[in-house]
């Protein structure tokens, strides 16, 4: 494999929260349920279809709320979700480090009316270029997995081999290196410049001056 | 002190993995005990407690392995009783450790720099899935 020269960065899990957790949240907060198990992988399954763009946000949060039973307006869910997706700035400072020498693409889980609403937070990280971010629902895909690797590869023009995915999703990452696209599970800042680190992207931290 | 904690997880089986490190070293501090051990068990007979590091390739190469050794697609005597069809994950999961027992000292897990406590989930019904996390010690 060669070096990295692209990193893709899914958006949900890594620099906001996944939207399945802040509908599970929303709901569960609003309401005063508690979701059982299987409700949580229903709502994680409907996300699909909003990856995928067979839903919009509103539809979603509608189908969510039949789901748990709330008596609750899509739209107080709708408000939730997008009122909690703040930005985790610690992946960014380390992603906006090993970027500066790398082409960095942002692949957006989110619908675009959620996405825009919010993304006045990303004004400060300058690598995080709009004409390089991916929206999922626009990819055409019939299905997320595996498609949405060559997918990104080719809508980017780049190549596999010299790519990398930074993702929170286990299944995403696993399969991606299945399919010839070199994958992080992003768990956490601290991890995410240590595996940086391993690979000789960034420096050790005592070799920062 | 002994204290007792059981986590659900949201996992869906087909070999997902779920990275408990955090949620076992957060209770192991909510206890105080300042030395001792924390064991951390698996509920279930179609998965295991796998201390390693939480690596796609990595994760990708022990599925990999055990679907060359314990296929899903195989005559299973399991089967025969036509209860369920999950042979490939019992024969996996008598290869692995159900259990992990990680020393405590001065309040912090000794987990090496690149052990993470991960939970590997192999079922072929989504069901919920539970883990004990039980800290012993003073």
């Amino acid at each position: 494999m060669g070096t990295i020269r692209t990193i893709f960065c899914w958006l949900g899990g890594v620099i906001l929260p996944a939207i399945p957790e802040l509908a599970i949240h929303g709901c569960q907060d609003r309401s005063g349920m508690s979701l059982d198990y299987w409700t949580r992988i229903a709502i994680r399954d409907l996300a699909q279809e909003l990856t995928l763009g067979r839903l919009d946000g509103d539809t979603y949060c509608e189908r969510v709320i039949q789901m748990t039973g709330a008596d609750l307006p899509a739209k107080e869910l709708v408000d939730a979700i997008v009122g909690s997706a703040i930005l985790d700035p610690s992946p960014l400072e380390v992603l906006a480090e090993v970027g500066m020498d790398r082409e960095f693409w942002l692949i957006a889980d989110y619908p675009r009316n959620w996405y825009t609403s919010i993304s006045a937070q990303f004004t400060p990280y300058t690598f995080l270029q709009p004409e390089r971010s991916m929206f999922t629902a626009d990819l055409g895909l019939s299905q997320l997995i595996p498609d949405i690797f060559p997918a990104v590869v080719q809508k980017a023009a780049v190549d596999m081999k010299t790519s990398l995915l930074v993702d929170g999703d286990t299944v995403h990452a696993v399969e991606a290196v299945k399919h010839g696209l070199q994958a992080e599970i992003y768990t956490s800042a601290p991890r995410l410049r240590r595996y940086f680190t391993l690979r000789k992207m960034l420096p050790r931290m005592d070799q920062v001056r | 002190m002994i204290a007792t904690k059981q986590i659900e997880l949201d996992s869906r089986g087909y070999f997902s993995v779920t990275n408990i490190t955090d949620p076992v070293r957060e209770f192991a501090a909510s206890t105080g005990v300042e030395q001792g051990h924390v064991l951390v068990f698996y509920r279930h007979t179609t998965g295991a407690i796998l201390i390693g590091e939480y690596e796609p390739g990595i994760l990708a190469d022990i599925q990999e392995m055990f679907t060359r050794i314990a296929p899903v697609d195989h005559p299973y005597l399991h089967h025969l009783r036509e209860v369920d069809y999950n042979g490939h994950a019992h024969v996996r999961t008598a290869l692995m450790n159900v259990s992990a027992v990680v020393p405590v000292l001065d309040g912090q897990l000794l987990l090496g720099t690149h052990q993470e406590i991960l939970v590997i989930d192999d079922q072929t019904d989504p069901a919920p899935r539970y883990v004990i996390i039980q800290v012993n010690g003073e």
